[in-house]
């Protein structure tokens, strides 16, 4: 008998549980006041339904009535952060900011995540207290700085000192300085990447070198060549780049001067451009240097450049030497280097067209002299058509391209 | 007063149309399919106990009621004293523990009586080919939906809203439904095409710890089979035949399946495993090794304790997730259930079609929480109350008490039906 009770007793509660529980839930989900108020009315021990009728009671106006739901919420729940943060936000608007202050508090005590800190860190945003801001915005970083993109966009939009939501607001983490760094080349915040990328670069990683080359081409492009170079070089030096440092002791200004790695585009690599009519492909490396091979099927455009590199240059007389082989291309290929200041674009070197190498690899020279003043230039295979030039197609490769300060006379184009 | 055998024979019915609505409902993880779950077994328990009391029967115990008494126990206790990281969510789960526990203790009672146990095995194969057929059918014409209706966000396969769901659906039926394909009974052709189904499903809907599992218990049973026929050789040379035939056309099917499986969409778009799940899991029961943070209040736990949100799918670990939520308790229920299956397990019949399948199930578990989805935990009650009646005899005590299941059996096996024979048996 005891035992037939018992189980007539749980079945009992298990149909009331669920009936009610599958009412309440509904209602809820309807969100209109008649419904809120009838789900706790069945199931008033639960926390969800005294939230959502406390939310809407206060978007109704009925501030009292909202806060004892809310409050009703919390008392239910003593383990959630939802409610208080909820309560916190009705207080906030009846001016109670003591309250709402202490409730935010008590979520952040609560739950170690990213949104009652975050939520914390808006209340005194709003409340002006950039100190509280700051340090609110510091925890939500450190809790999830997978969310730093959302919190860093309230410090921005507070338009304050890029030094000082770098200093206050960002942790100093890898993962918290890694996101901000993407962040802000996200919003295209150079000054600020600038001022983050110590940081930035005490962390950097493989997985960030597109970033951190990105940059580099962001910095070039502001005219901060010098700034570019160190970003550059401690790209190489920690062997994220394939290259070794430019202008340093063995006095390189090239990169990838052997074609042994695939050209990127990016920073001071070279940046092959694409064009109608012309191939480019970069053979399988054999031996210590590679090539870089072009085809013209005929119909090419004239006054197009096929290749470029951006050169960090002094003022000073420079020797460009590079091999070249030609296979089916007139006398005059209609191939040539120009250089020129990679800011004013003034040239530094005119196009002169290269004779043709049929067959066999030459070794060709030229030098320039890049007046004083220049910070950049960069130096361009162009390729032009005249009018006397018989129009074919052909094919011609590079390898070997060197470039450094002059030592020898420049012999002369062919 | 209905008979006994008929008001059994009724309950049984009605687990099983329960069990297949709730697979054919979405597994029934939503909330009105749940509750209709719940409300009707709650029903069906207190109509047992309300007829107990009018008209005594034998109740048949199991040793398997402890483990999921200790679960509920510890639920009960966890709500009545809010010892819960949310009491909110652990009375819900006590109350659906309770209903589990109702369906468990229903199925052990209709199961003890051989007429009704056959055809639980034969349920499971209309199961089988229903929503093997359906998924089929809506895989081909409808892609990623659900009972033909969009299902954003999901990873539907079948009747369930989560492909993982129909590869545990289909590890926990693929070895009964192959005994009853090899047995030499009237089901063989029904049982056969069942397993068919099943296999090649559960292999295509694209889960890779699900098509493993279904390749193990087929090897299994096929190792089995092999040391059976090899002791009747020479003997019984058209059971070979059929049972060769049986089983080639099985893993054909499990094959292709497993072939459209490495194309299934969910493939290139697998779930996020999250990686960390096991040990924030073991974390979390660390930290409440007594009663646990709450039956179904793993999330609320999780929140309190750790800053980052887990992934989306990496609701995996589930033994340990259940440790977590019960402490001790989940710690003994669980060995409580591990180490019964060897010893109640005694046929051929609950070691392969039971006992292999819940283990299959438990692995699994260990990559995805399928324990989420009710109807997927009545058809493992299902194969539990298999192997908890192997070889219980009904205790007659009442007005039947003059015959036995014997005699009945005698009247079925003379072309009457079970219900005939009881009645024939007790005029007699």
């Amino acid at each position: 008998m005891p035992v037939v009770l018992l189980v007539a007793a749980a079945a009992i509660f298990v149909i009331q549980h669920s009936l009610l529980s599958a009412l309440a839930e509904s209602w809820i989900g309807e969100s209109s006041l008649i419904s809120l108020e009838r789900a706790v009315a069945v199931a008033p021990d639960r926390s969800l339904a005294w939230l959502r009728l406390g939310m809407r009671q206060s978007r109704d106006g009925e501030a009292d009535r909202a806060v004892a739901s809310l409050q009703k919420a919390v008392d239910l729940a003593p383990n959630a952060s939802s409610p208080r943060i909820a309560l916190a936000l009705e207080l906030e608007r009846r001016e109670r900011f003591d309250e709402a202050e202490n409730a935010l508090l008590g979520a952040v005590a609560l739950e170690p995540g990213f949104r009652p800190r975050w939520n914390l860190a808006n209340y005194h945003a709003r409340r002006g207290n950039w100190a509280e801001v700051w340090r609110w915005t510091n925890e939500s970083i450190r809790a999830d700085p997978a969310q730093l993109a959302t919190a860093a966009s309230l410090c921005w939009r507070a338009e304050a000192d890029p030094a000082t939501i770098l200093d206050l607001a960002i942790p100093d983490e890898p993962e918290a300085n890694r996101r901000y760094f993407a962040y802000l080349y996200d919003v295209g915040q150079l000054d600020a990447m600038r001022q983050a990328w110590p940081r930035f670069s005490a962390v950097v990683s493989e997985s960030d070198a597109e970033t951190a080359t990105q940059y580099v081409d962001r910095l070039l492009a502001a005219g901060f060549v010098d700034e570019a170079v160190g970003a550059w070089n401690l790209l190489c030096d920690r062997s994220l780049l394939p290259y070794g440092p430019l202008r340093g002791p063995d006095q390189r200004f090239l990169t990838n001067p052997s074609f042994l790695n695939e050209p990127t585009g990016r920073g001071f690599d070279w940046r092959v451009h694409d064009h109608g009519g012309v191939l480019w492909t970069r053979p399988p490396v054999e031996g210590d240097g590679g090539t870089m091979e072009f085809r013209l099927s005929g119909v090419q455009q004239s006054g197009i450049t096929l290749l470029s590199q951006v050169i960090p240059s002094v003022p000073g007389t420079y020797s460009l030497r590079f091999d070249l082989v030609t296979q089916g291309m007139p006398v005059r290929t209609g191939l040539g280097w120009v250089v020129r200041d990679l800011y004013s674009g003034a040239e530094i070197r005119p196009f002169a067209m290269l004779n043709n190498a049929e067959g066999f690899w030459d070794g060709r020279s030229l030098s320039f002299s890049a007046p004083p003043g220049t910070r950049a230039a960069v130096v361009e295979l162009h390729y032009v058509e005249i009018e006397s030039m018989e129009h074919r197609p052909g094919s011609f490769a590079l390898r070997n391209i060197q470039l450094s300060p002059n030592e020898s006379p420049e012999a002369p184009a062919r | 007063m209905m008979l006994d055998y008929r008001f059994r024979q009724l309950s049984s019915a009605g687990l099983i149309a329960l069990t297949g609505f709730a697979v054919f409902f979405f597994g029934a993880v939503d909330r009105l399919t749940a509750t209709i779950l719940q409300v009707t077994l709650a029903a069906l328990a207190l109509t047992w106990a309300i007829r107990k009391l009018r008209q005594p029967y034998p109740f048949v115990a199991s040793a398997f009621y402890v483990p999921l008494l200790v679960i509920v126990g510890a639920a009960g206790v966890q709500t009545w004293f809010s010892l819960s990281a949310s009491v909110q969510a652990t009375k819900s789960e006590f109350a659906l523990w309770l209903a589990y526990l109702a369906f468990f203790v229903l199925a052990v009672n209709v199961q003890a009586d051989p007429m009704i146990r056959r055809t639980w095995p034969v349920a499971a194969c209309w199961l089988g080919i229903g929503a093997g057929s359906m998924a089929m059918l809506q895989a081909l014409v409808a892609g990623r939906s659900v009972l033909w209706r969009s299902a954003p966000g999901l990873r539907p396969f079948g009747p369930f809203a989560n492909f993982e769901y129909f590869a545990v659906f289909g590890e926990l039926l693929f070895p009964i439904l192959l005994i009853t394909a090899l047995d030499a009974s009237r089901h063989r052709a029904l049982g056969t095409t069942a397993a068919a189904f099943v296999a090649a499903t559960a292999a295509a809907c694209g889960s890779p710890t699900g098509f493993l599992l279904l390749t193990a218990e087929f090897v299994v049973v096929l190792i089995a089979e092999a040391v059976k026929l090899t002791a009747s050789q020479g003997r019984n040379a058209r059971r070979i035949v059929a049972s060769t035939g049986v089983l080639g056309v099985i893993a054909a099917a499990l094959v292709a399946g497993g072939i459209i499986g490495q194309f299934a969409q969910h493939r290139t778009n697998p779930p996020v495993n999250d990686d960390t799940a096991p040990t924030a899991a073991w974390q979390l029961f660390q930290k409440e090794r007594g009663l646990g943070h709450g039956l179904g209040a793993y999330a609320a736990a999780y929140r309190a304790e750790f800053s980052t949100p887990p992934q989306a799918d990496s609701s995996g670990a589930e033994p340990v997730r259940l440790m977590a939520e019960l402490g001790i308790a989940g710690v003994v229920a669980q060995v409580l259930l591990i180490g019964l299956l060897p010893i109640m397990a005694r046929s051929r019949r609950s070691w392969l079609g039971g006992a292999m399948a819940l283990a299959a199930a438990w692995f699994h578990s260990w990559n995805y929480a399928w324990l989420e989805s009710p109807a997927l935990a009545l058809i493992a009650l299902g194969l539990l109350a298999l192997v908890a009646t192997d070889g219980v005899r009904l205790p007659v005590k009442t007005i039947f008490r003059r015959i036995t299941i014997s005699d009945a059996a005698t009247h079925v096996h003379q072309n009457q039906s079970p219900q005939r024979a009881y009645q024939v048996s007790s005029v007699e």
